[in-house]
């Protein structure tokens, strides 16, 4: 058995990698402008209200235009900014070539989202010489191959390699040891360190915690009593503890799923909502199915015209996957919360993941569940066939709705997920 | 050479190995009429994978007017179409 920092990690991140992909894409096809040499972003439509920025240039980044941001505050702080929609079949397209580039070298790859891969380098010295050396040249051939530009950062663990890939960029191979923690890593504000976002970043604030170090060094009782579990989490990512494998062949476990959508209309009626959310259960329902699982928890979000959200979720009796079951639930949640406001935002999570091998029976469960699971079984066989569309609810036949919402529509896109 | 990136049809000739080499092309000019080249020596050929989307590249000579010109033909794998992409 190898001890913890005897492995060598590497996690190989594409520069903002859908501006450059789309950049690299559009000079393939003999376009004169280099999106990522302008100010430019990656926007969704406004028109549909997604109009927020995907990603964004080095250019555009001089203008503190932010990821996430509205794209009309980021035209107002730089008007000529060049906005292109996002195109998923390139960026999938990218990743696979980046995923197939990186095999010929490497037999052990974690393809942790569709920018980000780990892999493991333990042991492979021998072979490929020293780790910087080697990720020197991936990350030259990968320029070279396909033209975008990626960071590597090496550590003993995945948490210190992603770590050491967020230093900093474009095109650069950034090392972070155990020995390099203190200098490298502990000056850093807290809120870069993975895991703690804007809510953790307040709560570590008030304890008079700004800094990785600050973490790293705190009692980690006192991060427990009011953090929990995930304080004790964040102190050992701080400590660059972390032992996790990199998961060859993309299976992670999951500990729920979900889809939501903004709508491109204010939804002022119970009906339409009704619609919506049915329609976002048939998405989420049908993932639970192909992993085969069952869920024990449905819950039900809301985001209204003001941007305030609110959610609200149940435990199940006994877990299920039927669709028709897990409606009814969500439609439950939702007359219990909703307050009547015009909606903008939906979403329905799923979670306490359990397998579908064994079903509990009960005097309480719904009648026709057998069926029902026949039911969900056909159109689960016939939309796997013959395409999602290929089967709809009579519901969404007037077509106002899209009868399966969520999603970036690739059905492979792997999101990143919070488990390393 | 200049970067063009036309549309073309294309006459080609794929043997058993799975090469691919053009022999002759036909383009419109500026009269909407048909001009036909013909490729006389593939200097080079190349396989571009740039953004992940493969195109063959053949840097070749041809015979315009009497006068030995080079060009750059793209094939497109994906899409299966052939580009008259710099002369």
């Amino acid at each position: 058995m190898l001890k913890p920092n005897n492995r060598i990690i590497m996690h190989i991140d594409v520069n903002s990698a859908y501006l450059s992909w789309q950049a690299v894409y559009e000079l393939q096809q003999g376009n004169k402008r280099d999106l990522r040499e302008i100010p430019s972003v990656i926007g969704g439509s406004i028109a549909d209200r997604r109009g927020i920025v995907l990603a964004k240039s080095i250019p555009a980044k001089a203008f503190k235009i932010n990821t996430g941001e509205v794209l009309w505050e980021a035209r107002q702080k730089c008007p000529d900014l060049v906005v292109v929609p996002p195109n998923y079949q390139l960026y999938m397209k990218c990743s696979k070539a980046l995923h197939q580039l990186l095999k010929e070298f490497f037999p052990c790859i974690q393809r942790f989202s569709i920018d980000e891969f780990f892999l493991d380098y333990t042991g492979m010295s021998i072979h490929y010489g020293e780790p910087v050396e080697t990720a020197n040249r991936i990350k030259d051939r990968v320029k070279k191959e396909l033209g975008f530009t990626v960071n590597i950062g090496i550590g003993h663990n995945k948490l210190m390699a992603k770590m050491a890939g967020e230093f900093k960029k474009p095109d650069r191979v950034h090392t972070l040891w155990q020995y390099e923690m203190k200098d490298k890593m502990w000056p850093l504000p807290v809120e870069e360190l993975y895991m703690v976002g804007r809510k953790t970043m307040r709560k570590l604030k008030d304890l008079n915690i700004h800094t990785i170090g600050d973490l790293a060094t705190t009692d980690v009782k006192l991060l427990e009593g009011k953090l929990k579990s995930f304080g004790h989490l964040i102190w050992m990512y701080a400590n660059g503890i972390e032992e996790s494998p990199v998961h060859n062949g993309g299976y992670i476990p999951m500990k729920g799923m979900g889809h939501s959508s903004t709508i491109k209309f204010d939804v002022e009626d119970r009906e339409t909502a009704y619609k919506i959310l049915l329609s976002l259960t048939e998405s989420v329902a049908l993932r639970l199915r192909e992993a085969n699982s069952c869920c024990g928890l449905v819950s039900v979000s809301i985001r209204n015209v003001e941007l305030a959200h609110y959610s609200h979720q149940r435990k199940l009796f006994s877990p299920t996957n039927i669709t028709n079951e897990i409606y009814q639930t969500v439609k439950e949640l939702f007359d219990e919360s909703w307050q009547g406001e015009k909606i903008r935002h939906l979403g329905v999570r799923i979670g306490e993941l359990s397998s579908d091998e064994i079903h509990q029976i009960s005097f309480f469960d719904g009648i026709n569940q057998e069926k029902n699971r026949t039911l969900d079984g056909v159109i689960d066989g016939l939309r796997d066939k013959y395409g999602k569309a290929s089967i709809i609810r009579g519901i969404f036949a007037d077509g106002e709705i899209v009868p399966l919402l969520g999603g970036v529509g690739e059905d492979e896109y792997p999101m990143m997920g919070s488990i390393l | 050479m200049k970067l063009l990136r036309k549309p073309i049809e294309m006459v080609a000739w794929f043997d058993y190995e799975g090469n691919t080499t053009p022999v002759k092309f036909r383009l419109l000019n500026e009269a909407e009429e048909n001009t036909v080249v013909k490729i006389k020596r593939i200097v080079k050929r190349e396989v571009d994978k740039f953004a992940g989307n493969r195109m063959m590249k053949y840097t070749c000579e041809t015979c315009i007017n009497g006068e030995l010109k080079l060009l750059e033909l793209r094939y497109e794998l994906d899409t299966c179409r052939w580009y008259l992409y710099k002369m």
